[in-house]
């Protein structure tokens, strides 16, 4: 429908655009975003360890306190937070990363005109709005919390968890904890590609918005300028939500049984099917 | 064009999540007039409460998008 | 639906490639040291939370310690003072006693002087009253008397008078 219009001048795809092939594999720019944020990330990462001190620099710092923070709230959570902090520090530190730079300049400005109707196609994409990618973080949470589920309970345990307690009301709830688990994978993945997604809708609206009259064109340094900072801050926030959800899930996998006090009932027939 | 007017209509939706998001706010800033010192304990849920009413809106952006792109 | 948003299978394949990856170079280096320096600090914290409890353990058991001899000692003061008060009481009585006794003693004594002396003084005021007596009785009749006589009869004259003078000790 977008496309149809031609001349507006409001223009976000919704889906990551090719940029290239490399046999039948097609490159997008969110690709080349991700990959761009990973190496940003390592780049920081090799920084930090190779001048390790013990009294940290300003940077040094910098890059250290988001990683405490969080590490400390999932600290917090269980005992056995060794176990999954690394993905949750992980996954913040990605999101974020990947979140802020997509509002560099540049970033979903700069590309090549595309094969059809000459729209342009940013060479980076804030990988975040891409379906794939926040699927794909979804789907690694969904995977690490459903294993913690099933290597506390077991598989039985699992299985009996999805089930419910009143047994004859299985046939009916069977399908309702399935999906409510699965709903996890889409409301994860869904809430980080709306909000960046609409962010970069945003963004966008409002630079067309200052720019489509001669007369408010001043208004163009300003307005999208407040925004991009309303985006920082949102960046930053969804980063923290997919990490803590993320958290939040493997605890509740975790803690189900941790605290209703029948741990011990549950060791027993957990090495019996294991 | 019926589509545009459907997402237009579905976002309607996010009336809902608004209201949530507002009443959550207020509840967490009245916590932090009673208990300044509880700003650390209600940060983190108070997070968490965003996302999940936040998600309902998104759901409604989801729709929306759909009918605009694929419907 | 997920059509709509242009997932396929290869692309998030590389997503959840690239994501894994990071994590695992992230962890290997990044993490590692920034989790054992939070280990350390946590360990550090809770020593020193243990410290804190150890010390405050000991506080107050020397608290205890110190009132116990506080409280011993007053005791043990209070009992010293009584007891002091009472040897210095019962010193008092005696001393008071003993001074009595010495006061009504010497009081006696003087009472039993006074009286010997006041016998003697009678007993030499009768002697020379009667001297005086015969030498004046001599001097009047300017005659000589054997002096037995005249003594029988001074003394016979003192003998009348005696019964008007009010005192007993000289009767014997």
């Amino acid at each position: 429908m977008a496309e149809e219009e031609g001349g507006s001048l409001i223009h976000v795809a919704i889906k990551a655009e090719k940029l290239f092939s490399i046999g039948p594999f097609e490159v997008t720019n969110s690709m080349v975003g991700a990959v761009l944020a990973s190496l940003l990330l390592l780049a920081a990462a090799w920084y930090v360890t190779r001048r390790a001190q013990t009294v940290p620099g300003r940077l040094q710092s910098l890059i250290e306190m988001p990683v405490e923070y969080i590490a400390g709230i999932t600290a917090a959570s269980t005992s056995r937070w060794r176990g999954y902090v690394a993905l949750v520090v992980g996954l913040f530190l990605m999101i974020l990363v990947a979140n802020w730079l997509g509002l560099l300049p540049g970033v979903g400005t700069i590309g090549l005109k595309g094969e059809h109707e000459g729209e342009l196609v940013p060479f980076v994409r804030p990988a975040a709005a891409d379906l794939n990618f926040t699927l794909a973080l979804a789907f690694v949470t969904f995977v690490v919390f459903v294993w913690w589920a099933i290597r506390i309970h077991g598989p039985i345990g699992y299985l009996k968890e999805l089930v419910g307690e009143p047994r004859y009301m299985a046939p009916l709830m069977f399908p309702i904890h399935l999906i409510s688990e699965v709903s996890r994978l889409v409301s994860l993945s869904m809430r980080l590609f709306g909000n960046v997604f609409a962010g970069e809708v945003l963004l966008a609206t409002m630079l067309a918005l200052t720019t489509a009259v001669i007369f408010v064109l001043p208004l163009a340094f300003f307005v999208p300028a407040v925004f991009l900072g309303l985006e920082l801050i949102f960046g930053a926030v969804q980063a923290l939500v997919f990490a803590l959800l993320t958290m939040t899930y493997i605890t509740m996998a975790i803690a189900e049984h941790e605290g209703g006090g029948h741990e011990s009932d549950e060791e027993h027939p957990a090495p019996s099917p294991a | 064009m019926d589509s545009n007017i459907a997402a237009g209509l579905a976002m309607l939706g996010a009336i809902g999540p608004g209201i949530g998001l507002g009443i959550g706010f207020s509840k967490a800033m009245e916590a932090l007039g009673r208990n300044p010192e509880a700003s650390g304990t209600i940060f983190v849920p108070y997070i968490l409460g965003l996302a999940l009413t936040e998600a309902i809106g998104i759901y409604c952006l989801v729709v929306s998008l759909i009918l605009i792109f694929a419907g | 639906m997920f059509e709509a948003f242009g997932v396929d299978l290869p692309k998030l394949f590389f997503q959840v490639v690239n994501f894994l990856l990071l994590l695992y170079l992230l962890n290997r280096f990044l993490f590692k040291r920034v989790f054992a320096l939070l280990d350390e600090r946590q360990r550090t914290i809770s020593k020193g939370l243990e410290d804190a409890e150890v010390a405050a353990r000991d506080r107050e058991l020397a608290r205890a310690e110190r009132e116990a001899a506080v409280s011993e000692a007053r005791k043990e003061a209070n009992e010293m003072i009584a007891r002091a008060n009472k040897v210095a009481e019962d010193t008092r009585n005696e001393i008071l006693t003993d001074a009595r006794a010495e006061a009504e003693k010497v009081s006696a004594r003087a009472r039993d002087e006074i009286v010997a002396e006041k016998d003697k003084a009678m007993a030499e005021l009768r002697a020379q009253v009667a001297d005086l007596a015969l030498f004046a009785a001599g001097k009047l009749v300017r005659r000589e008397m054997d002096d037995p006589t005249q003594r029988r009869l001074v003394e016979e004259f003192l003998a009348e008078v005696q019964p008007t003078r009010p005192a007993k000790s000289s009767r014997s």
